[in-house]
């Protein structure tokens, strides 16, 4: 029976430690009862046995079959590693954001060094998540591992109905176009400072690149970092509602109000320097006082649009208000 | 439109699916007496279930496992072989299996159109 030792063990080989002396010995026997009942007239052959173990299966298969579900992270597990491993990577993404910019707010650093800055800062973004989401799959190994389940059940609440977004939310504000407004937003804060290092506004009017600097006093940059972050602040609140509600959208028009009139200021300044050079013209001057002079009309436009989105935001919430003011007018 | 293999590797998946349950129902519905592993596949063969070998001894050794059954090793006879019985904790299960089992069966056979 050579053949049939040689196959027993080879199984024995796929086989854990634990249990597999046990398994052998039933393998064994049962073997030979198959062969057994196969051979009715004297004893087996080489041939009878080798006949046995093709049918019976590769000593691999075999001993899979013994093995129960292995999961690195089961079904059971894996909601709770996608909500941990999204709210980590949320939470570190807008840590090092966040610090990088405040990182910048206090120092004076050129357009090259901001480059590497940004380089550097996703490469950190990088290392960290695939640091995080490493520790986060040892921790769900050894969590799977031990069987520990966690007590998603008891979470259920009784979900309401009528709290679900309407059909058709047009106030409605996706994931990545929140990030993609957070992002330019931060950007902008980080030229303003730039600007505010330099002592004014950075341009070049002649080709190649020759940096003039238009001399704004750095308390106007100041003042828009200021707005700007509170933006940010809104922008995360409404990125974590994914809707723009009343409040938010009034505190989006307040900050508008407030950078639009600031940058009017430096609008002012910019025309006056305008006016100042050298290779300013009349037409120039003049079309682009009168630019500066229809300036604020775009305020009204701002404030017309904000207030438009407002209401029709007050008026979904409560559709009762449009069938009391219908009837109104038809009692009038 | 699947192809030929797609379409038998998945009536293949679901017909071992259908046949999974209904296994462990017929395991511990033939142990009442004590049995070795070779014994009991003849046995369920013999009352019309075939089943594969790779799924029965691992399926034997879980549902020890899990306290439905009750195995020992016996010398007497040609050869020393494992012997299997259903537990007393394995009885209740199969009493509820059963239930199951006859409710089931009733509403597929009425949904089928079953005589």
């Amino acid at each position: 029976m050579d053949l049939m030792e040689r196959y027993i063990v080879e199984v024995g080989r796929h086989l854990p430690r634990k249990g597999r002396e046990d398994v052998l010995n039933e393998l064994r026997s049962t073997l030979q009862d198959m062969l057994d009942d196969r051979v009715v007239e004297g004893k087996p052959t080489e041939a009878d046995v080798e006949a046995l173990l093709r049918e019976y299966g590769s000593p691999r298969q075999v001993a899979n079959s013994y093995g129960s579900e292995q999961y690195v992270i089961g079904p059971d597990l894996y909601p709770f590693f996608v909500m941990v491993a999204k709210f980590g990577l949320m939470a570190i993404a807008i840590a090092l954001m966040v610090s990088f910019t405040v990182g910048l707010i206090g120092s004076t650093i050129g357009l090259l060094d901001l480059g590497l800055s940004v380089l550097d800062l996703i490469a950190q973004l990088l290392t960290t998540s695939l640091s995080f989401l490493g520790s986060v799959l040892i921790v769900m190994m050894i969590l799977q591992r031990w069987g520990i389940k966690p007590d998603i059940e008891e979470k259920k609440q009784e979900w309401n109905p009528r709290s679900l977004p309407a059909v058709d939310d047009p106030f409605r504000v996706s994931w990545a176009e929140s990030i993609f407004t957070i992002i330019f937003t931060g950007i902008w804060i980080v030229l303003l400072n730039y600007f505010r290092s330099q002592g004014g506004i950075v341009i070049s009017v002649t080709i190649p690149w020759e940096p003039t600097i238009i001399a704004v006093p750095p308390v106007y940059f100041v003042l828009l970092i200021v707005i700007a972050l509170l933006e940010l602040v809104q922008l995360v609140i409404v990125m974590r509602q994914g809707r723009r509600t009343v409040a938010t959208r009034t505190a989006q028009l307040l900050f508008d109000l407030a950078s639009f009139y600031v940058s009017y200021l430096v609008l002012g300044i910019i025309v006056e320097w305008i006016q100042a050079q050298p290779w300013s013209v009349e037409i120039l001057d003049n079309s682009i006082s009168l630019g500066y002079r229809f300036f604020p009309i775009l305020l009204v436009f701002v404030v017309i649009g904000a207030v438009v989105e407002i209401v029709k935001m007050v008026i979904r919430r409560n559709p009762n208000l449009t069938d009391l003011l219908a009837n109104g007018n038809n009692q009038a | 439109m699947m192809t030929t293999d797609e379409y038998s590797e998945q009536v293949e998946k679901l017909t071992q699916e259908l046949r999974r349950g209904i296994v462990v129902l017929a395991v511990l519905s033939q142990l009442d007496e004590p049995q070795y592993g070779y014994s009991l596949l003849k046995r369920l063969e013999e009352k019309g279930l075939e089943v594969d070998q790779g799924t029965v001894y691992p399926l034997l050794r879980r549902l020890e496992k899990n306290g439905l059954l009750e195995s020992e090793w016996n010398t007497e006879g040609s050869r020393p072989r494992r012997y299997y019985q259903i537990s007393p904790q394995g009885r209740e299960v199969l009493a509820r299996l059963l239930d199951e089992w006859i409710n089931i069966a009733g509403a597929m056979n009425t949904m089928l159109d079953i005589k």
